[in-house]
């Protein structure tokens, strides 16, 4: 923001529905500094922690997909281990 | 305010796929866990066969 | 008009954030059912991995036998609509970045349960392989 007493007021910047709401509130210098990070505007921070915490859970979600792949590999190497024991098993006894 | 529902709707979505997906590995775990046991116990008889043996 | 149009974009605005907050919560219990999942899943692989550790002790055991051998109430219900999200949506976040740091942490000891697992494999072959002869 570069407000004084988007026009409606007029604001010289940035989304415009913020710009509008100040004016409105407004209708000053610490105004200007809060609103220069839209902390000020509810709306506009819930969707910044909504997209924030939608990347996050992606993220989250490729290291789940991963950490799949490791346990089918794992699946299979058990299954491998339970017919070797199994054959150790039956040359010990015999 | 119909993104922001929107975006909820699409972030649900997430969280659920993301939990059916960790209810699937559950599965691939207990196999896993299963195989390892029953290995495990095999190769313990066979010791002791093997203990046996050598007496 | 006008001033019903309003009223009537301020209910529906508190109505559509109503919702989006009951969406938050569905999400959020749904994430603490998953990261307690996770949570169990550890606790399994951590077992499979001792069973692992004792029959490498086994494997050794059998190595020396073989070698011995109107509208200012919507407008406030949303506000504070808009407040309960934002702490929600933190929440989640939490509890995804949770979840990031379990999976990591997993990671490792599948890692190291693989290894584990393929020097067993080894290990009873050959093991095997000298009963056998």
């Amino acid at each position: 923001l570069y407000l004084s007493v988007h026009v409606y007021g007029v604001v010289i910047a940035y989304p415009s529905r913020v710009a509008f709401t100040l004016l409105e509130k407004v209708l000053l210098d610490g105004h200007l500094s809060r609103y220069q990070n839209p902390e000020a505007d509810p709306m506009t921070k819930v969707q910044a922690e909504l997209d924030e915490t939608k990347i996050i859970l992606h993220n989250t979600m490729e290291s789940l997909l991963e950490r799949g792949e490791k346990l089918d590999d794992l699946v299979s190497k058990s299954e491998v281990l339970g017919t070797q024991s199994k054959a150790f098993y039956k040359t010990a006894r015999k | 305010w119909e993104t922001l529902e929107a975006d909820l709707i699409e972030l649900s979505q997430l969280v659920t796929d993301f939990s059916l997906l960790v209810n699937s590995q559950q599965e691939k775990i207990d196999s896993i866990a299963d195989h390892v046991n029953s290995a495990a116990v095999n190769v313990e008889e066979g010791t002791k066969n093997l203990g046996k043996a050598a007496k | 008009y006008l001033r019903q149009e309003v009223l009537r974009r301020a209910e529906a605005t508190a109505a559509s954030t109503s919702r989006s907050l009951a969406l938050m919560y569905e999400s959020e219990k749904v994430g603490v059912a998953s990261s307690e999942e996770l949570a169990r899943q550890r606790g399994v692989l951590e077992r499979t991995e001792k069973m692992v550790d004792k029959m490498d002790q086994d494997l050794k055991i059998s190595q020396k036998h073989i070698n011995s051998i109107h509208l200012r109430a919507y407008h406030q219900k949303i506000d504070s609509n808009l407040d309960e999200l934002s702490m929600g949506l933190g929440r989640l976040k939490d509890i995804a970045l949770g979840m990031q740091t379990e999976i990591e942490e997993q990671d490792d000891i599948l890692d190291r349960l693989t290894t584990k697992v393929d020097k067993l494999d080894v290990n009873i072959k050959s093991t095997e392989r000298k009963v056998r002869q």
